[in-house]
C-alpha cells in the first residue's frame, strides 16, 4: 500500500475507534432500551439522599453514632422515644410512655406487638439489654450510667424500670430517652464486647424494628448505601404510618458541589449539602419559602482561647462580640441563609427559656463605637498608633482566627470578623488550617480564636451549656470546652440545671436565667448564627416535603436526626402526579 | 547476565526497604494525632475519653516506642498484614485498599497501554507528515505541559456540567450496584471515559512528541539510509525505525509511571472516582496513618515492580544489552 | 556498454546557496572494469558515487545523463530509480560498519529486505550463505546481531548483501578507509575476486587513497574541486600523468621504508576552493605551477593521449 494510502487509512481507523468509544459512552446516556440490570432500581419508587455520609460506608453499629451509615438508627434500628425539636414534645415510640414514680425512679411502657425484622418480638428484656450495653466504660454513650445517676435498670412486667442515686440528670436521661438504640438481645449477644464498642458489625445482620432492611452498600468503597422497605413495620398498624419511598438511597459525599451537579441534574432527591442560594428555584424548594430558607440546625460559636491574653479578660472578649457585624456575614457568607443567633446562644426551640431582661441588661449586637468605649474602658489603648490596640502591659495584640480550611462559607465568615474587629482596633487575621490540623490544635488549646459548631438540636439547652462549661478540664478538650473556661460556679449550675425536670417549670426558668447571666457576663464563647439544616427538596418524584406551612418536620437525613421527625419526613411523603 | 539481573534486583531491594522506611515515618511527622481526631468526630463524652484513648493507643500499637513500632510494621508487612484503618475501625487497611484498586487500575492500566501505544503512532505518524507534524507537535506540547487534575476539571465543566454529556462523578449510576450487567457495564464506561481522557491525553501527548523526534532520529541513521539505497520500500525503513525507537520509549515507560500514577490519584479526586485517590485524601485529612501507609506502601511496590519489569524485559527485548550481557563476540 | 555518464551535475542545496559539488561529470566505464575514483575530501567523489544510486534529500539533479547497459537511469526520479537499486545498481556506503539494523539479526534483516523486494527468496539465500563462505563468514553469522561481528566482519557482510543480486554497477564508497592494512589488503582483494566471479559487471572504487586503487583498479578518474581532472589507466596515472594536480598528488605519497629526512614530502600548498562559489575557469589554477593566463578560461575534459583524459590547457597543448 502507498505510503499515503496507509497513512489515511490508520488515520481512519484511529478515527474510527475514537467515535466507537465515543458513541457507546454516549449510547449509554439514554440507556432506556437494552438489558435491564437485576440491580437497577425503579426511579419513581426510590428515595435519594445525599449531604450525610461523607466517611466510608461500613459501619453499621448503632452505638457509633457519629460514624454509621446514615440510616442505621432511624431506618433500621430505632428508639424509644422519639423528640420533636419544633415543639419540644416526646414521642411514644418503642415506649408507649413514661413517667417518674418518684424523683428517682423512671417507668418507662413498651409497646406491645413490636416485631424485629427477623420475625421475633421485641420485648422489655431487649430495651434493658440495650441500656445496659452503655455500662462498658467504652462505650461512646457511657455517661448515661456515669454522670445521671442511674444505678439499675430493671423489667417489671411490661415496662422498664430505671432507677437512680440522688438526684437525676433530667436532661441528660431525656436526651438518652431518644438516643439509644433499642437492638435485639438474641443477635447482639453473639458479638464480643470489643465489637460492640469500637467495631462495624455485620451489615448482613441487621435486625432491628425500623421501617427498612439492608440491601448493599455496607463496604468501604461504595459509592450508596440502599435500604428497602419492609413489611411488617410495626408503626403500620399501630399508627397507620407507612413510608412512601421502596427505596430509600443514601449517596456518597465527596464535595459539595459534585453533589450538586448530581442534585440539579434530577438524580437526587433530597439534598442535605450546603448549596448557594442561587440554587433554590424551579423545582427545587426548601423549608421556608423565603429568607432563612432553612431551619437552623446548630449555633455557630467563635471559642477564645481563655488561657492567653487578652483573650482572658472577659471585658476584651465583651468588645470583640460588640465588633462583629453579623449581617455583613449573613450576606456575604450566606446570601441570607442563615439567621443571626442570640446573644445567649440558645437555639430558637429554646427561646421560650431566654431571659429578655438578662439579654436586655447583659447582651451585645454589632456596635463598633461601644466596642472602642468597652475598649478603653478596660485599659486597652493603641500606645504606638498603629490602629490596634496593645495589651495592658504594652505587648502587641495579634490574633490570629481558624476555620476549617473548604468549609467555603465559614472562610468568608472568618474575613469579615477580622475585618470587623480591625475597625474596632483589635487585629485580628485570619487562617485556614485543614480540618485534622485544626482539632488537634483546637483540643490542645494552640489556637486564639476558632469556629465551631458541633452541638446540635437536642431537647435540652443542658447540652449547649456542658459544651461551654463542662469541667474538668483535661489535657485534650476533644469535644467539649475548648475555650478552656474554668468556672466552677458556671459548671455546678449547669449541673444543676440537668437535675431539674423541664416539667418544673420556675425552677426552670430560674436555673436557665442565672446561667444565662453568667454566660453573658462572661462571654465565654461568642454565639455567631444559627447553622442551617441545609435541606431542598427535588420535587420532581416525591410531594408533600415538610415545611413550614405543612409538616413541620425534620427535612435531614443527617445521623441524629431521624429519630427525632425525619422518618416523619418519609411517612408523609407522596409520589409526584403522574408516578 | 544472571549476575546482571541479580544485581538489579537486589538494588530495587534495597529501594523498596529505604522507600518502605520513609513510607513508614511519613505520616508520623505529620502534624496532628490521629487518636484524638477520632475521638473528637465521635463527641465522646469526656469521661469516656480516656478510656476510649488507651484503648485506641494500645489497638494501634502506638503505645510502644518508635522504633518497635517501625520493626512490627516489617513483621506484620510479611504476613500481609497492613493494620486496621484509623478513622474506619476496624475495618482492615487491605481491605479498603482492595476495594479501592479494581478502579484505579481500570483508569490506570487503560490509560498507560492506550496512551502509550496511540501516542507512539501518532508521533510517528507525525514524524513523516508535515501537516500533521504542524498540528500534532503543538498540540503534544500543551497536551504534555496539562496538569491531569487541571484537565480532569476542564473536562467535567465542559462536558459533564456544560453539555451534560457524561455525568460530573462517580464510577456507576446511583441506581446500580457493581455486577456483571451489561447495563452496569454501559453506566460504567460511561462514568469513565472523562477521567480515562484526562490521564490519557495528557500521557498521549508526551509520548507523540518523544516518538516523533526519535522516528526521525531513525530515519536519519546509518541503516536506513543503507536499505533505502537498496531499494527497499519505505514501509520497511518505517517498519525498522520505528521497533528501534521504542525501545527508549519502553525505558521512558517505567520512568513515567510514577507520574501517571500520581496523576490518576489527583484525576480521581476530582471525578469522585472511588479508586486509591479519593482514599489517600480521606486518609490523609484525618490523619489515618496506617492507611495512608498502606496505600503508599501499595503504590510505591506497583511501580517499582513495573519498574523491574521493564528493567528486566528490555534486557531480553534489546539485542544490544542482551548480547553485551553475555559478554558478545 | 555498461555505464555511461554525460554532463552529470548535482549540487547540494545550503541556506546559503548552492554548493556544486559535482560539475559536469562526462565518462565511460566498459563492461568488467574496474574505475578507481580518486581525489580530496569534498571533491565530489563520494557525491558523484551516491548520485548514481540514490540522492538523498539534499541533494539536487541539476543535469545530466546516466546511461546503464543502455538504459537510462532517471537518477532524479527517486521512485523511479528504485527497481534499479539493489538489482542493477548498488552502493557498499561509506558507513557501512553501521549499515545493518542493530536489532535485527543479520539473516532477518536480509530475507526481510529480499521479500520487501518481491525476490522469492530459495536460491537467494543459499548464495547468500555461500558468498560469506567465499568472503571467509562463517554461515551462522546470519544468526548474529551487527553488535556481536567485529568492524572487518560487518564489512565483508556489508559487501556481499550489496553484491548480493549481481548488479551491472557496484559502487565502494570508501570501503577501506576506516581499516587497517591487512584487512584493507584482504578487501581489496574480495573486490576484485567479486568482479573476477561475475557477481558484479563493472565497480566504481571511490577512495582518497591512490595507492589501494593502484592495486586494484583498472582505470582511475580523478577529481578536483567538483570536476574531473584526469582520468587514465591506473598505470599511467601514476607513472604518466597528464595533468599537474594529478602528478602533485603522486609525488606527494610517501614511500614506504624512505625516511622524511632523506626525501622530502612534496605536499600541494594551498587549499581546494569553496564549492559555493566557485572561481571561473580551471579550479586548480590558484594551486597550480604550470597555471598561465589560458586557465581563465575553463579547460574542456578532453582525450590527451589514448584511453587518457584530462582537463589541463598544458596537457592539451
Amino acid at each position: 500500500m502507498s505510503t499515503r494510502r496507509r497513512g489515511k487509512a490508520i488515520g481512519a481507523g484511529a478515527l474510527a475507534l475514537v467515535a466507537a468509544v465515543i458513541a457507546t459512552s454516549l449510547g449509554v446516556a439514554g440507556a432506556g432500551a437494552g438489558e435491564q440490570s437485576a440491580f437497577a432500581l425503579p426511579r419513581a419508587q426510590t428515595f435519594y439522599m445525599s449531604g450525610s455520609q461523607w466517611s466510608p460506608y461500613g459501619d453499621v453499629n448503632p452505638a457509633k453514632t457519629w460514624d454509621y451509615s446514615t440510616g442505621t438508627i432511624g431506618l433500621a434500628y430505632e428508639t424509644a422515644f422519639r423528640f420533636n425539636p419544633l415543639t419540644g414534645a416526646f414521642i411514644p415510640w418503642l415506649a408507649t410512655g413514661g413517667n417518674w414514680r418518684t424523683n428517682s425512679v423512671y417507668v418507662m411502657n413498651i409497646r406491645r406487638g413490636v416485631k424485629f425484622s427477623d420475625g421475633k418480638t421485641l420485648t422489655p428484656g431487649d430495651v434493658k439489654y440495650s441500656f445496659d450495653l452503655l455500662k462498658a466504660p467504652t462505650h461512646p454513650q457511657n455517661a448515661l450510667w456515669a454522670s445521671t445517676g442511674l444505678k439499675t435498670v430493671k423489667v417489671v412486667g411490661n415496662t422498664v424500670v430505671f432507677t437512680f442515686a440522688g438526684k437525676p440528670g433530667y436532661q441528660q436521661f431525656d436526651f438518652y430517652r431518644y438516643n439509644v438504640a433499642i437492638v435485639p438481645r438474641h443477635v447482639f449477644s453473639k458479638y464480643s464486647t470489643t465489637e460492640l464498642m469500637t467495631g462495624n458489625l455485620d451489615a448482613d445482620n441487621i435486625v432491628g424494628t425500623g421501617p427498612y432492611a439492608y440491601v448493599s452498600g455496607a463496604s468501604s468503597t461504595a459509592q450508596t448505601f440502599v435500604w428497602q422497605r419492609r413489611a411488617g413495620w410495626w408503626a403500620t398498624k399501630a399508627l397507620g404510618l407507612r413510608p412512601a419511598p421502596r427505596y430509600v438511597v443514601d449517596i456518597h459525599n465527596s464535595s459539595n458541589q459534585a453533589a450538586l451537579a448530581n442534585f440539579q441534574a434530577g438524580n437526587i432527591d433530597l439534598f442535605n449539602n450546603f448549596a448557594p442560594r442561587s440554587a433554590i428555584k424551579g423545582k427545587f424548594k426548601t423549608f421556608f419559602n423565603k429568607a432563612p430558607y432553612h431551619l437552623g440546625a446548630n449555633t455557630t460559636w467563635l471559642f477564645p482561647n481563655t488561657t492567653k491574653k487578652p483573650l482572658n479578660d472577659p471585658q476584651f472578649r465583651r468588645a470583640l462580640a460588640y465588633s462583629i457585624n453579623m449581617n455583613q456575614i449573613l450576606d456575604k457568607a450566606y446570601q441570607g441563609l442563615v439567621d443571626k443567633a442570640s446573644p445567649t446562644g440558645l437555639l430558637p426551640i429554646w427561646s421560650k427559656w431566654v431571659d429578655k431582661k438578662v439579654v436586655a441588661k447583659y447582651g451585645f449586637s454589632y456596635n463598633l463605637n461601644r466596642a472602642k468605649a468597652i475598649l478603653a474602658a478596660a485599659g486597652y489603648k493603641d500606645t504606638d498608633d498603629d490602629g490596634y490596640v496593645e495589651n495592658k502591659d504594652g505587648s502587641d495584640i495579634s490574633l490570629k482566627i481558624q476555620c476549617p480550611n473548604g468549609w467555603s462559607d465559614w472562610m468568608t465568615s472568618i474575613q469579615v470578623i477580622a475585618e470587623s474587629a480591625k475597625a474596632a482596633g483589635i487585629k485580628i487575621t485570619p487562617g485556614y488550617p485543614d480540618y485534622g490540623t485544626l482539632v488537634d490544635d483546637r483540643g490542645h488549646a494552640r489556637y486564639d480564636l476558632v469556629l465551631a459548631n458541633d452541638r446540635q438540636y437536642s431537647n435540652t439547652p443542658w447540652t449547649y451549656y456542658q459544651y461551654i462549661f463542662q469541667l474538668p478540664i483535661l489535657d485534650n478538650q476533644t469535644t467539649v470546652n475548648y475555650e478552656r473556661f474554668s468556672s466552677p460556679k458556671a459548671w455546678a449550675l449547669t449541673q444543676q440545671l440537668d437535675r431539674t425536670p423541664t416539667t418544673n417549670t420556675k425552677a426552670y426558668r430560674a436555673v436557665m436565667s442565672k446561667l444565662q447571666t453568667t454566660f453573658l457576663q462572661n462571654l465565654p464563647a461568642i454565639p455567631l448564627w444559627y447553622n442551617g439544616m441545609w435541606a431542598m427538596f427535588n420535587t420532581t418524584y416525591w410531594t408533600n416535603w415538610p415545611s413550614a406551612t405543612g409538616g413541620k418536620y425534620t427535612p435531614t437525613a443527617w445521623n441524629n436526626y431521624w429519630q427525632m421527625t425525619s422518618i416523619d419526613m418519609l411517612t408523609h411523603l407522596k409520589p409526584a402526579k403522574g408516578n | 547476565m544472571w549476575r546482571y539481573l541479580f544485581r538489579k534486583v537486589s538494588i530495587y531491594v534495597v529501594t523498596f526497604v529505604v522507600a518502605v522506611s520513609i513510607d513508614w515515618a511519613i505520616p508520623r511527622f505529620m502534624p496532628g494525632d490521629p487518636i484524638q481526631g477520632l475521638l473528637s468526630r465521635m463527641q465522646a463524652q469526656p469521661q469516656a475519653s480516656e478510656e476510649l484513648t488507651s484503648f485506641y493507643t494500645e489497638a494501634f500499637g502506638f503505645d510502644v516506642p518508635l522504633w518497635k513500632q517501625y520493626l512490627n510494621f516489617w513483621a506484620a508487612l510479611f504476613q500481609g498484614d497492613l493494620g486496621l484503618s484509623i478513622t474506619n475501625y476496624p475495618i482492615p487497611v487491605t481491605e479498603l485498599i482492595m476495594g479501592a484498586l479494581p478502579y484505579t487500575l481500570a483508569l490506570l492500566v487503560p490509560a498507560i497501554l492506550l496512551s502509550f501505544w496511540a501516542g507512539n503512532k501518532v508521533g510517528a505518524l507525525a514524524a513523516r507528515r508535515k501537516t500533521l507534524d504542524n498540528t500534532v507537535l503543538p498540540m503534544s506540547y500543551v497536551l504534555t505541559a496539562t496538569p491531569q487534575m487541571w484537565l480532569g476539571i476542564i473536562l467535567a465543566w465542559v462536558f459533564a456540567s456544560s453539555l451534560a454529556l457524561f455525568p460530573v462523578s462517580g464510577a456507576y449510576g446511583f441506581a446500580l450496584q457493581p455486577e456483571w450487567s451489561v447495563e452496569f457495564a454501559r453506566s460504567f464506561l460511561h462514568h469513565w471515559i472523562l477521567p480515562f481522557s484526562a490521564l490519557f491525553l495528557v500521557a498521549f501527548g508526551g509520548w507523540a512528541i518523544g516518538m516523533r523526534n526519535l522516528i526521525i532520529y531513525e530515519l536519519e541513521a546509518d541503516y536506513s539510509n543503507y536499505l533505502a539505497s537498496l531499494g527497499a520500500p519505505t514501509r520497511l525503513v518505517r517498519k525498522y525505525a520505528y521497533r528501534n525507537a521504542l525501545l527508549p520509549q519502553i525505558t521512558g515507560l517505567a520512568l513515567a509511571l510514577g507520574a501517571v500514577v500520581a496523576g490518576a490519584i489527583v484525576v480521581e479526586i476530582v471525578f469522585s472516582y472511588p479508586g486509591l485517590g479519593t482514599l489517600t485524601l480521606n486518609a490523609i485529612e484525618n490523619r489515618d496513618y496506617f492507611l495512608i501507609q498502606g496505600i503508599f506502601l501499595f503504590l510505591i511496590t506497583g511501580v517499582l515492580i513495573a519498574n523491574l519489569v521493564i528493567d528486566i524485559a528490555y534486557v531480553f527485548i534489546d539485542p544490544r544489552t542482551r548480547v553485551g550481557m553475555q559478554g558478545g563476540a | 556498454m555498461s555505464l555511461k555518464v554525460d554532463g552529470l551535475t548535482v549540487y547540494y542545496q545550503s541556506l546559503r546557496g548552492d554548493v556544486k559539488a559535482v560539475d559536469g561529470a562526462t565518462f565511460e566505464i566498459a563492461d568488467g572494469e574496474i574505475m578507481g575514483l580518486a581525489g580530496e575530501s569534498g571533491c565530489g567523489k563520494s557525491t558523484l558515487g551516491k548520485s548514481l544510486v540514490r540522492m538523498d534529500a539534499r541533494m539536487r539533479y541539476v543535469d545530466g545523463r546516466v546511461e546503464l547497459d543502455g538504459k537510462e537511469l532517471p537518477v532524479w526520479d527517486d521512485r523511479k530509480m528504485n527497481p534499479y537499486r539493489f538489482k542493477h545498481v548498488s552502493i557498499i556506503p561509506q558507513y557501512a560498519l553501521s549499515a545493518l539494523n542493530p536489532t535485527r539479526k543479520i539473516g532477518t534483516m536480509a530475507t526481510e529486505l529480499l521479500a520487501s523486494r518481491d525476490i522469492p527468496l530459495n536460491g537467494v539465500v543459499d548464495e547468500f550463505k555461500r558468498r560469506l563462505k567465499i568472503v571467509g563468514l562463517p554461515e551462522d553469522v546470519l544468526e548474529r546481531f551487527p553488535i556481536e561481528l567485529s568492524g572487518g566482519m560487518k564489512q565483508r557482510v556489508v559487501m556481499v548483501l550489496s553484491s548480493l543480486l549481481d548488479p551491472s554497477l557496484l559502487i565502494a564508497d570508501e570501503v577501506t578507509s576506516a581499516l587497517d592494512v591487512s584487512t584493507q589488503r584482504a578487501v581489496s582483494e574480495l573486490l576484485v575476486e567479486f568482479r573476477d566471479r561475475g557477481f558484479v559487471k563493472s565497480m566504481i572504487v571511490i577512495t582518497h587513497d591512490l595507492s589501494v586503487l593502484y592495486q586494484i583498479a583498472d582505470t582511475i578518474l580523478v577529481m578536483y574541486a567538483g570536476k574531473l581532472a584526469e582520468k587514465a589507466p591506473a598505470e599511467t596515472v601514476v607513472h604518466a600523468p597528464a595533468h599537474p594536480y594529478t602528478r602533485m598528488l603522486i609525488s606527494s605519497l610517501p614511500e614506504v621504508g624512505v625516511r622524511y629526512a632523506e626525501k622530502r614530502l612534496i605536499g600541494i600548498p594551498g587549499r581546494p576552493p569553496s564549492l559555493l562559489e566557485p572561481p571561473t575557469g580551471c579550479r586548480f589554477k590558484t594551486r597550480c605551477p604550470l597555471a598561465f593566463e589560458k586557465c581563465a578560461e575553463e579547460p574542456p575534459f578532453v582525450e590527451v593521449a589514448p584511453g587518457q583524459a584530462a582537463a589541463c590547457w598544458k596537457a592539451t597543448a
